[in-house]
């Protein structure tokens, strides 16, 4: 299940996703962030502002599907997200950006 | 190319290029478990997927297409199931070696009318089997049958734990949507099966492909066969799916000691010999005049029926139109590839005229593919395979079943025939997963001792012979 969080200060949404990012678990991340994104957090309206960066931390995920790969380019090309980044891939996760070609479209720390 | 065609061609490009990111992430365990799954689902459907694509293509018998699908679910995967296609598959420590395998990405399908429902089965498999997705093109007039069967094999991959997209199937299809996909930047391979057009605009489209070439197979029955059995097995695979596999025989040549023995056996069991004024009006329906190829109206047609549309009839019971021949040429259409039940017959006084007629038939179109023989004389035997350009010579069984591999013999069971350099092909082996891999080599370090121990002055001192570098390389060792 991912964590979401939204820091203010850099008005950035940090999202750390553990165990298998398969489809069933991209799509209930996807739910998540997208709600996030759209009412805030759950029980409170607080919706982050018009434009903001977001940040995936895969430090603890453990498979990647392409449901994820989609997750990652639709918030990429999300309109109100400035600036979308990729940080903590471990090696077999970063050659699946690569293999994907997302390498060259997505910005991975 | 339209921008409709490019846009089309960079989705399922996109598609496939994440289900590959993710196929490769799979052990080789969680891979068997999908092609497994895939296998079951085409074998559990292979009679409705038979009689779609009999009904679809009007070619061939929905019986025969069963078999196909057989072959392409079951025997294939009885194949492949063992094969080493994931991370480590050879360690050698002597060489200090290690072979890894990595799938290639994604690979894009060619399917033909011929064989559809049983090839997308073998393709499918094959293609799981090393993880690499593949994206199914079909003959425009097996676009329903092939859907079905990529669409069964998908939820069955899906169930079993596969990525998404990891198979694809077109729906409509067009020469520019294929050259759009063929030349596409993400494509890893195009496996292409299919007539020479189609296999040479796969290798010019810069994307690395496998493909096939024509078929004109000679079988030579020599004296010492067992004619019985060559016969049973002649009929066998020249009448299979009224005569669709490219690798099914195209010209009989037999020796003139035994051509009563053969002929009399041909018609005990179906064959029908044309006279001159019948094989003149076959050659009219069976051949285009204008490319002197085969008219695709006969193509996998009955025997009865082509005989029909030549203007003359043939006992209910015929399987097989026999038409004599004399000799080979452009000027006798009927020596090259005709995917029906049509068989040139030649006869031949002695081994070496027959065995240079076979020649003549092998370069007539048909260099690279297959050559038959039925005979119990080994000397024989190599002599003919020796001499044929063939990447199989089958050997006293059906030539289309033989070649396909798994029935009669243990060549890999393929229905994607490599054809070698004679046919424009990379290889002539039978195509399986074991060619879709790229495999990496961790060379560990060995040093070779006679290179350290040569003294590297030897070379550089111009009055020392090739001659004696040669005999005194090694020596210290």
């Amino acid at each position: 299940m991912v964590k979401i969080a939204f820091d203010d200060e850099l008005q950035v949404l940090k999202c750390l996703f553990s165990g298998r990012l398969d489809i069933v678990g991209s799509s209930r991340d996807e739910e998540a962030i997208i709600g996030f994104i759209d009412q805030g957090a759950p029980g409170r309206n607080n919706p982050p502002p018009a434009e903001f960066a977001v940040l995936f931390d895969l430090a603890e995920a453990e498979y990647i599907s392409s449901a994820f790969l989609r997750l990652c380019l639709s918030l990429a090309r999300h309109d109100r997200i400035r600036e979308f980044s990729i940080v903590n891939s471990s090696p077999s996760a970063r050659k699946v950006f690569s293999v994907a070609g997302l390498d060259r479209v997505l910005k991975i720390l | 190319m339209s921008t409709d065609h490019q846009a089309k061609a960079d989705e399922i490009l996109q598609r496939a290029s994440l289900a590959a990111a993710e196929f490769g992430q799979l052990g080789a365990a969680e891979t068997d478990r999908i092609v497994r799954a895939v296998c079951l689902a085409g074998l559990e459907n292979r009679v409705s997927l038979a009689k779609l694509a009999w009904e679809e293509t009007g070619r061939g018998e929905w019986k025969d297409k069963v078999l196909k699908n057989v072959v392409g679910s079951l025997l294939v995967y009885q194949d492949i199931k063992d094969e080493k296609t994931v991370g480590v598959i050879l360690e050698d420590p002597d060489s200090g070696i290690t072979e890894i395998a990595q799938p290639l990405g994604p690979i894009l399908g060619i399917i033909p009318v011929t064989n559809p429902t049983s090839t997308v089965l073998f393709k499918i498999l094959i293609s799981l089997k090393a993880r690499n997705p593949i994206i199914i093109s079909p003959h425009r007039d097996a676009l329903a049958c092939c859907g079905r069967t990529a669409e069964i094999c998908y939820r069955a991959a899906l169930q079993a734990g596969a990525p998404e997209d990891c198979i694809q199937w077109l729906s409509e299809t067009s020469r520019e949507l294929t050259h759009a996909l063929m030349s596409h930047p993400r494509l890893a391979l195009v496996l292409a099966t299919g007539g020479p057009g189609l296999v040479k605009a796969a290798y010019s489209s810069g994307t690395p492909a496998i493909g096939v070439g024509s078929g004109n197979v000679p079988v030579f029955l020599e004296r010492s066969a067992d004619i019985p059995l060559a016969v049973e097995s002649i009929l066998a695979s020249k009448t299979f799916d009224n005569g669709t596999i490219c690798a099914s025989e195209q010209a009989l040549v037999v020796e003139k000691e035994i051509v009563d023995r053969v002929r009399r056996e041909l018609e005990r069991h179906g064959a029908y010999f044309l006279s001159p004024d019948e094989t003149a009006a076959l050659e009219k329906v069976a051949i285009n005049p204008e490319t002197g190829l085969m008219s695709p109206r006969v193509v996998g047609q009955s025997a009865v029926s082509i005989a029909e549309m030549a203007g003359f009839e043939v006992p209910p019971k015929t399987v097989l139109l026999m038409a004599p021949q004399d000799e080979v040429g452009e000027d006798r259409p009927l020596s090259g590839e005709i995917l029906a039940p049509i068989l040139a017959f030649y006869v031949r006084d002695g081994f070496d005229e027959a065995l240079k007629l076979c020649i003549a038939l092998n370069y007539r179109g048909g260099i690279g593919h297959t050559a038959s023989i039925h005979s119990t004389d080994e000397k024989m035997i190599l002599r003919f395979s020796e001499l044929m350009n063939a990447g199989r010579c089958v050997v006293n069984m059906p030539s289309s079943q033989g070649a396909v591999g798994g029935m009669f013999n243990r060549l890999p069971v393929s229905f994607t025939l490599g054809c070698g350099a004679g046919g424009k092909n990379i290889t002539t082996e039978n195509i399986s997963a074991r060619n879709l891999i790229n495999v990496k080599r961790v060379c560990r370090r060995r040093d070779n001792p006679d290179w350290f121990r040569f003294p590297p002055e030897y070379y550089l001192d111009e009055t020392r012979s090739a001659g004696e570098i040669l005999t005194d390389y090694g020596k210290s060792n």
